[in-house]
Order: structure tokens, then C-alpha cells, then sequence
């Protein structure tokens, strides 16, 4: 078993964190997109969330990891029930699932089993990526690199939360809600404004300046692998705190409260940057119950906007080819007028 | 390349070789840049029977399928005895052992993506596709036999290597001395290696070296350190010293160079200026390119000591250690040392490394019938490997004629391994996958005379309607790139991308006046139009000019030769078969410039009468349909 790098044990990178703890206090935000160059922890990052994640109760053997409490099952899981079967529950960790980007259609949706098909002559159904990351973290890296066809798949799924299928005979719909996390460097090419939308924060990482701390970094990743047991034990009780931090920020989330005032400053702000639709609002109103229950506050407040602004809103800036000036920037500018 | 320095590219060479053999996983590579050849030869053989012997060498093949790489079913075999056979993948079985990738640079990121995911992890999924892993780690060997500038190995990959060697300009002179190295001592290192240690100091002066060198990535920091140590084991010591920080610095950090250690203004860090756009860091080694040279020219300027000094940012450990400036001098000298010639130069033109880093489309290629996305076309028979996707129905209708007489026979056989027989027998011969067609994809690509002959007016409507059909472009998913005349050349200010935050960028950028070299612009265009069609897209050819040449293709100036020139190199324009849109910048239509689009078998279009970039766009997007 490989072991991952402790979350807690990252040096800088304090936007991505936060808005990846963000994402986990409150799923509903949608997704994290994280642009910057290689070499700047992003897979890193991603692959310690799993550790952080408390683990969640599913009903055994269920390909899609089915809530026992949830009103609705899977068709795999209602049938068995029907058929009278007592399906058990398990506890298992959330799935952190990596799409890589050549992902094939039948990878990523599922297919017709062939070996079954061939061999035994029956029909059954493979789950693909979707399944499994079903009430998890899907993590696609470079995702403006993803196939067009890809992209459209994930942007209905994403929507929808649910994947049908229907090829080959089979026709199945599955519950897909997950959180998307993407990663990729907007050099190398552009991401449909479509996707763009579908990704409640974004953030822009860069490999840390100082050179203080990336010495640490080299520092911490050399005393990682030299002994990775000693190293995760060294960060177990920060990683502990973290985790329970995540717990009780999830416990608070839902009483707190926003005031109107709050809410209409968020509102003018997004009129003022012109984002399309309500999902700059809607992103802002739940990013900003989620930072204060990180906070460990009871009421969202016009400081929680201003930090949570630039995070839930720069993605969604239309593009303007005469402005020249990063998306960043023009968040801050409309910012700087509001506070 | 004169002797002495070859004498230490092999020695190096070879020195890297055996630290990959000694931490194959940790320091993930060798990119070897050299075409077939009696040297690249004679290392690798050096590598498999003496460096390395006893190790299993996997050699990937370029176009492997995902199912021989990562391991699963075996279609073929399950067929023929009637129950599921998995295989593992070549990757989990070189665990251990050495990755082989010939040919690296035409290798797709697809496969790309999935070696390094299993690098990234250091396991590999059990090929059954259950949730178990299996541990593989391996170290790489690519061998990059890209010629063109364009062609060179896809920079995820790269990243991923620690070493760089090139054995292209070598002669067997410089190969006749090898070092001795021993499968002994190497096995006594890889013994030694983890109980090796690193002072942080020396991981302090290696970050900071990389730093003054634009090596921003973390990852190239990790792979000196790990060099460092390998280094150490290999020579019997128990702890890294100088002399290993020295040389790992060099093998490690001189290829990744963007930029030569720069003066004080431009090394202390402006926070403010570099967060605000990630990218504008890409573009800084053009600028500082022409510092950079003046500096080396003179390595001993004066100043250069007090800037390093400037630059260190942590008093307190450096004043602990006084020796850590020499040692950092002495790192910077080593990676200078090791940075080939003419390898920041071609960074400040666009070319080479760092302009394939921001070019990569990942989408190398694509041909356009086996596509397996996009609308669906005919079935075709065979097996369903690749990603291809099993026509079941075609299938089951292809068995079906032979049913009668695979009963009987199956009746003639014991019944064997199939105790179940299935209703219908299925032979791997009837298997058909499924096709699709795929649109191919369209790089426009702009000839821009920016010259003073095109009045300065001119150009903005050029820049004009190359934004408009950018952004034309960014709706029909297309790319665009950009070729300047100036002066005496033709530079590409924009290579193929789909990027707007860039070409808005180098767009702006353009500056005009100069000379006409029509005939190098057509050359160079048609170079590009080529190298963009062997990646399996449609080139669009958009000549913007008044077709008034006046400097040759030697690059000396003279109309009427310019003018020769031109036609001869429009004819092999026009010879290459490419799709051209040829828009007269003149105040009025120009005969020359018609004779020109003539001679290219261009669309003309004199810009008075179109007078716009919307126009011209759409005219593009038309031909481009066609």
C-alpha cells in the first residue's frame, strides 16, 4: 500500500486548501478547479483529501455506494430489497476516484460487461468512473485537455447527478453525484465556459516564491520518503484536529445564518462583475456558510464574502478580448469599489 | 562540440545511468535526446549489461494499447477457452525493472497519462479492474529522436525525468572511455542509498540555485536531492557532500534552465507583478534572454556576488554557515556548465523546450476514422482493444452464418475447458468494433507582413480580424497560430493554440516596420501548415500582405529577387495542396499580390473590399468547411 502525503503536512498553497475543505464541509458548493503549472502539489493535494474524509456508511456490495438512509436506492439495491434480500450496511472511505485523460466513453460512463457477455451469455452492466465516485471526489487532472465529448458527458452528469446509459441493449441509470476537482494549465488550452460554470470554486496555484518555503517543501517531502511511517505519525495529531475540524465545521453548517445585507452585497457584486445566471449567488451564499462554519462562526458576514469572492466568482467572468487583465484582478478592482 | 566537452556529456551519461539503476523509481528517468545511432547504442548496451544487468528492460511500444499496457482481459484467449483469462500489462511487469519508451516524442498523451499515473502512485490497478493495487515502480528510458524543432518529447513526460542527455552530437572519439561501473557496485549502492542523509543546508543551496535559474517546478528540486544521495552511495560515502550537490545540481537543473541567474532588479521577487498572471513567468527568459547572454560573455562581473547575496532571503541559517555562498556559486558555475549550447536561444526565439511546454495540445495524431469518439461510422471487424467499442450486434450477426457448422464441430471435440456452452458461439474473427468519425480539427494559421511597406494602420486591422477569428475560433473548438514578417525573418509570435489569454497577448506585443521577407514567410508557413497536418489537423493558410517583397529569402534585400522568391515559394505552397486565404492589406488591389495568390492557388481578397475581421473570418471558416 503506497502512502499518501499528510493534507496538513502541505506547505502554502492556502487557497487551494481552503477551497478544497470548503468542498468537503459543504458538496453542494460544486467542485474545485485548480490552475496552475506542473510541480505546484496539485495531485499531491488531491490524493491526501482521502485521509481527511471521514469514512461513510454504504450498503454492502453496492456498486454506487448507496446511502442506507437516503429515500431512494440504487435499481441494483431496490431490486434486491425487493426480492427480500436484508442488505447490510458497511463503512468504507470516500472514494477519491482519478480520471486520467484518456479515458475511454466505456471507462468513464461503464458498459456491457463483454467478458460476461461472451462468456456467459448474460447482459450485466459494468460500472465505470461515475459509479465509483458516486457520493465521492472525482479528480480529473488536466481537464482542459479532456476530450469535447468527455467534457459534454460530465457537464449533464455533473447537472443532472445521475448517469443513464443506454447503448448496447443495456439501459441503466445510476445516481453520479460527486465533486468534481479538475486541474490543468490554462496555457495549454482553454476549458468550455460550460465546464468552467460546473466548478463552484476555482483557485490559481503557483509554485510557492519563497524560497524559505520550498526548501521546506523538498525538506518535508525528502523526511516523507526516507520514513513515511514516522512522517505520518509525526502529523497524525495535526491531521486529527483537521479531520475533527472538518466534522464539527460540517455540524455548524447548517445554523448559520446570512443576513440579507450580506446577501444583497453578493448579489451586487455579482451584478457588478456581470456573471451569467444565478450561479454565482448561489455559489457565494453556500461558500460563505461553509467559511464561517470553518471559521467557527454562527453568521456569515461581508468579510467572509470578500475572502470567498475572488474563489467563487473569477471563473465565471465573461470574457472580455480587450480586457487584458487577469480574471483575478478584476474581481479584486469590483472588490476594492465594494469594501 | 568539441572534445573535451563530449568526453563529459558521455561521462555523464553514463554517470546517470548508474543513478538511475541505483533509485530507478525516485528519480523517474532518462530522457536521452539522440536518433538511432552506433552511440545511442552503445550507452544503452553499457546500461543493460553492465550498469544495470540482471534488470528487466520493457520496451514500450509507440502505439500500445491500453489493455497490453495496464493489464485485463484477453479477449482472444477468454474466447478460445470459453472462461474470462486476464494478463497483467507490461507496466506491472516491469516493476523493478526499466521502461523502455522509443521514439518518445510521438508518443500520445493518452498513453503518456496512463504511465504516469502509475509512476504518481508507484502501483498499478490488478488487471481484473478490482480495487486492488499492485506495487510497480520502474525508472524510464525515453529516447527523444525528435528532429524538427516542434517534435520533441511531450513535457508531462519530461517533467517526470530527472536526466537529460544528449547523445546526439557526440563522436565515438568522445565514447572511447567508459567509466567502471559494476552490477556490484551498483547493488552495494542501492544498499547504501537509504540510509543516506542530506544536510538541509545543501537542499538550500540547491533550491535557491534552481530558483536563479527559473526552475520553478518543486518536483526538479526533489529529483537534485534524491540525485544527491544516489550519487553518494555510488561513491561508498555515507552522506552527501559538496562535490554531490555540485554534480547533481548540473545533471538535474541545467537542462531545466529557462533563464540565466538574472541582476538584482529582476531576481528579487516582485510578489505584486508575478501573482498577479501566472503566465507572464513563461515569457520573462525572452526577456532576460539578451542579459543573460552579456552575462555570459562576462562570468566574471563584479556584481554578480553581491546579487546572489541580495538574493539569499534567509539570514539567519546562511549566517550559520558562511560557506553556503560558495557552495551556491560554485552550483551556479556547475549548472551554467551544463546547460547546452544554443539551448537558452532557442528558448528566446520560441522554440525548443519551453515553447513545446505551452504548445502541447495533446491531441498528436488523432486520424480521423479510428477516432474512437465523434459521429459513428461503418463497423469494421476486429478486436475491441484501444478503447474501441464492441459492436455487439454486428457481432452476434457475424457468428451467426457459422453456427450450424461450430455446433457440429464442437460436437466432434470432448468437451474440454467450455463445460457451459453458450447458445452461440462467438470466434474472435466475428468480433466488429465500433468506428467513428471525428472532426478534424482546423489550425488557422496567419502570415502577418508587419512590415513598413504595410502601413501601421494595416496591421491593427490584421490584429483585428485575427482577434475576431480567435475568438471565431474558440467557439468551433479550432486553434490559431501567428507568423510575423519583420525585417529579415519570419518569427513565429504565436505557435498553434487555443489559448486567448496567450494570443491576446503575443498579438499585442507585435511590433512593425522592417523589411518584406515574403519568401522566408511563405517557407516558414509551410513548414508549420506540414507539421500541423502530420498531427492529423487541417491547416488554414491566411496570408495578410500588400505582395510588395523586398528581401530575399537569403535574407539581403532587392525587390526583384525578393519578388522571384516569392513566386517560387507560393508555387510550393500551392504544390503542398493547402487550403490559403490571401487578403491584399494594399490601400488599392495590388497586381502583384493577385499574381501571388495566383501562383499559391489562394482565394484573393483585397482587404478594401472586405474591410473587416468579421468578413474574413467567415470567409476562413469556409474554406476551412471545405
Amino acid at each position: 500500500m503506497a502512502f499518501n502525503f499528510p493534507f496538513t503536512a502541505i506547505v502554502a498553497q492556502d487557497e487551494m486548501k481552503l477551497a478544497i475543505a470548503l468542498s468537503t464541509i459543504e458538496p453542494s458548493i460544486g467542485g474545485v478547479l485548480i490552475f496552475g503549472d506542473r510541480g505546484t502539489g496539485k495531485s499531491t493535494t488531491i490524493r491526501s483529501l482521502a485521509a481527511l474524509l471521514p469514512p461513510m456508511k454504504v450498503i454492502a456490495g453496492c456498486p454506487y455506494h448507496c446511502d442506507p438512509s437516503a429515500p431512494t436506492l440504487c435499481f441494483d439495491c431496490e431490486a434486491r430489497k425487493a426480492a427480500g434480500d436484508k442488505l447490510k450496511t458497511n463503512l468504507v472511505p470516500v472514494p477519491v476516484v482519478d480520471m486520467p485523460l484518456g479515458a475511454t466513453e466505456d471507462r468513464v460512463v461503464g458498459a456491457l460487461d463483454i467478458e460476461k457477455a461472451l462468456s456467459q451469455g448474460i447482459k450485466v452492466f459494468e460500472p465505470g468512473l461515475l459509479a465509483k465516485a458516486n457520493r465521492g471526489y472525482l479528480y480529473i487532472d488536466e481537464v482542459n485537455l479532456l476530450e469535447d465529448h468527455l467534457v459534454d458527458l460530465l457537464i449533464d452528469v455533473a447537472a443532472s447527478g445521475e448517469n443513464v446509459v443506454e447503448r448496447e441493449g443495456l439501459s441503466i441509470r445510476h445516481p453520479a453525484r460527486f465533486v468534481l476537482i479538475g486541474s490543468g494549465n490554462p496555457e495549454e488550452g482553454e476549458l468550455r465556459p460550460q465546464m468552467l460554470d460546473r466548478f463552484g470554486l476555482s483557485v490559481e496555484v503557483r509554485t510557492p516564491q519563497d524560497l524559505a518555503q520550498r526548501i521546506d517543501i523538498i525538506k518535508r517531502r525528502d523526511a516523507f520518503e526516507r520514513d513515511p511511517i514516522a512522517f505520518l505519525a509525526q502529523y497524525e495529531d495535526s491531521e486529527t484536529e483537521f479531520k475533527e475540524k472538518i466534522l464539527s465545521s460540517r455540524k455548524r453548517l447548517a445554523k448559520v445564518t446570512i443576513g440579507d445585507d450580506v446577501l444583497m452585497l453578493a448579489t451586487k457584486l455579482c451584478a457588478q462583475l456581470g456573471t451569467d445566471g444565478l450561479r454565482g449567488e448561489l455559489t457565494l451564499m453556500r461558500g460563505m456558510r461553509a467559511l464561517a462554519a470553518f471559521d467557527g462562526a454562527r453568521k456569515a458576514t461581508a468579510e467572509h464574502l470578500k475572502r470567498l469572492a475572488p474563489l467563487a466568482l473569477r471563473h465565471r467572468l465573461r470574457r472580455n478580448p480587450l480586457d487584458d487583465s487577469s480574471s483575478t484582478t478584476r474581481v479584486e478592482r469590483v472588490l476594492a469599489d465594494f469594501f | 562540440m568539441t572534445t573535451q566537452r563530449g568526453q563529459s556529456t558521455w561521462f555523464d551519461a553514463q554517470t546517470t545511468a548508474a543513478l538511475l539503476a541505483i533509485d530507478p523509481h525516485g528519480l523517474g528517468g532518462i530522457c536521452v535526446k539522440s536518433q538511432f545511432g552506433p552511440i545511442r547504442d552503445a550507452w544503452f548496451a553499457l546500461m543493460q549489461t553492465q550498469i544495470a544487468s540482471g534488470a528487466h528492460f520493457q520496451k514500450i511500444p509507440l502505439q500500445i494499447q491500453d489493455e497490453q499496457l495496464l493489464g485485463g482481459l484477453d479477449l482472444e484467449a477468454t474466447l478460445q477457452y470459453g472462461k474470462p483469462i486476464y494478463s497483467a500489462g507490461l507496466l506491472a511487469k516491469s516493476h523493478g525493472g526499466f521502461i523502455v519508451l522509443p521514439m518518445a516524442e510521438r508518443i500520445s498523451p493518452h498513453t503518456i497519462a496512463h504511465i504516469l499515473q502509475v509512476v504518481d502512485r508507484g502501483e498499478v490497478r490488478h488487471p481484473q479492474q478490482t480495487a486492488e493495487f499492485t506495487p510497480c515502480a520502474f525508472g524510464m528510458i525515453a529516447f527523444d529522436e525528435g528532429i524538427a524543432p516542434d517534435e520533441s518529447i511531450h513535457p508531462r513526460l519530461a517533467e517526470h525525468m530527472a536526466f537529460e542527455v544528449r547523445l546526439d552530437q557526440l563522436s565515438q572519439n568522445d565514447c572511447a572511455d567508459s567509466l567502471e561501473i559494476t552490477p556490484t557496485v551498483i547493488a552495494e549502492a542501492k544498499k547504501r542509498l537509504p540510509e543516506i542523509g542530506c544536510d538541509a543546508s545543501f537542499i538550500e543551496s540547491l533550491m535557491q540555485s534552481a530558483a536563479a535559474f527559473g526552475v520553478d517546478s518543486i518536483r526538479a528540486g526533489l529529483f537534485a536531492v534524491r540525485a544527491a544521495k544516489a550519487l553518494a552511495a555510488l561513491r561508498n560515502q555515507d552522506a552527501v557532500t559538496e562535490d554531490e550537490v555540485v554534480d547533481a545540481a548540473r545533471l538535474v537543473l541545467s537542462h531545466r534552465a529557462t533563464r540565466m541567474p538574472s541582476s538584482r532588479e529582476e531576481q528579487v521577487p516582485d510578489d505584486s507583478a508575478d501573482n498577479t498572471d501566472s503566465a507572464e513567468d513563461e515569457e520573462q527568459p525572452n526577456e532576460q534572454e539578451s542579459k543573460s547572454e552579456q552575462e555570459q560573455q562576462a562570468p566574471d562581473d563584479p556584481n554578480q556576488n553581491g546579487d546572489r547575496d541580495a538574493d539569499v532571503n534567509e539570514p539567519k541559517e546562511n549566517m550559520e554557515q558562511p560557506s553556503t555562498d560558495d557552495l551556491e556559486e560554485l552550483l551556479i558555475e556547475a549548472i551554467r556548465a551544463g546547460i547546452p549550447p544554443n539551448a537558452l536561444a532557442q528558448l528566446s526565439a520560441g522554440l525548443g523546450r519551453a515553447n513545446s511546454k505551452q504548445g502541447s495540445k495533446g491531441q498528436f495524431g488523432q486520424l480521423q476514422k479510428n477516432a474512437n469518439s465523434g459521429r459513428p461510422a461503418e463497423s469494421w471487424r476486429g478486436l475491441p482493444k484501444g478503447g474501441k467499442r464492441l459492436d455487439l450486434l454486428k457481432t452476434i450477426r457475424g457468428a451467426v452464418p457459422w453456427q450450424t457448422m461450430r455446433q457440429a464441430e464442437s460436437k466432434l471435440k470432448p468437451p474440454t475447458v467450455n463445460k457451459q456452452r453458450s447458445r452461440i458461439q462467438i470466434r474472435a474473427d466475428d468480433l466488429h468494433v465500433k468506428r467513428y468519425q471525428q472532426r478534424q480539427g482546423v489550425v488557422t494559421i496567419f502570415l502577418v507582413d508587419a512590415s513598413g511597406s504595410s502601413a501601421t494602420q494595416r496591421l491593427a486591422e490584421a490584429k483585428g480580424a485575427v482577434e475576431q477569428l480567435l475568438a471565431d475560433c474558440y467557439i468551433r473548438r479550432d486553434e490559431v497560430a501567428m507568423i510575423a514578417l519583420r525585417g529579415r525573418s519570419a518569427d513565429v509570435v504565436l505557435p498553434p493554440t487555443r489559448s486567448l489569454v496567450r494570443a491576446k497577448r503575443n498579438l499585442a506585443a507585435l511590433p512593425g516596420g522592417g523589411g518584406t521577407p515574403l519568401a522566408t514567410g511563405f517557407v516558414a508557413v509551410n513548414e508549420m501548415a506540414l507539421s500541423i497536418r502530420r498531427k492529423g489537423m487541417t491547416p488554414l493558410i491566411v496570408v495578410m500582405t500588400d505582395g510588395v517583397a523586398n528581401v530575399t529569402l537569403e535574407g539581403v534585400g532587392g525587390r526583384e529577387r525578393a519578388h522571384h522568391d516569392a513566386l517560387h515559394t507560393a508555387r510550393q505552397l500551392r504544390a503542398a495542396g493547402h487550403a490559403i486565404l490571401f487578403i491584399d492589406t494594399a490601400s488599392a488591389p495590388q497586381a502583384l499580390a493577385e499574381a501571388l495568390a495566383t501562383e499559391m492557388a489562394a482565394q484573393y481578397l483585397p482587404l478594401p473590399y472586405i474591410n473587416s475581421g468579421k468578413a474574413i473570418s467567415q470567409r476562413a471558416a469556409h474554406l476551412a468547411r471545405q
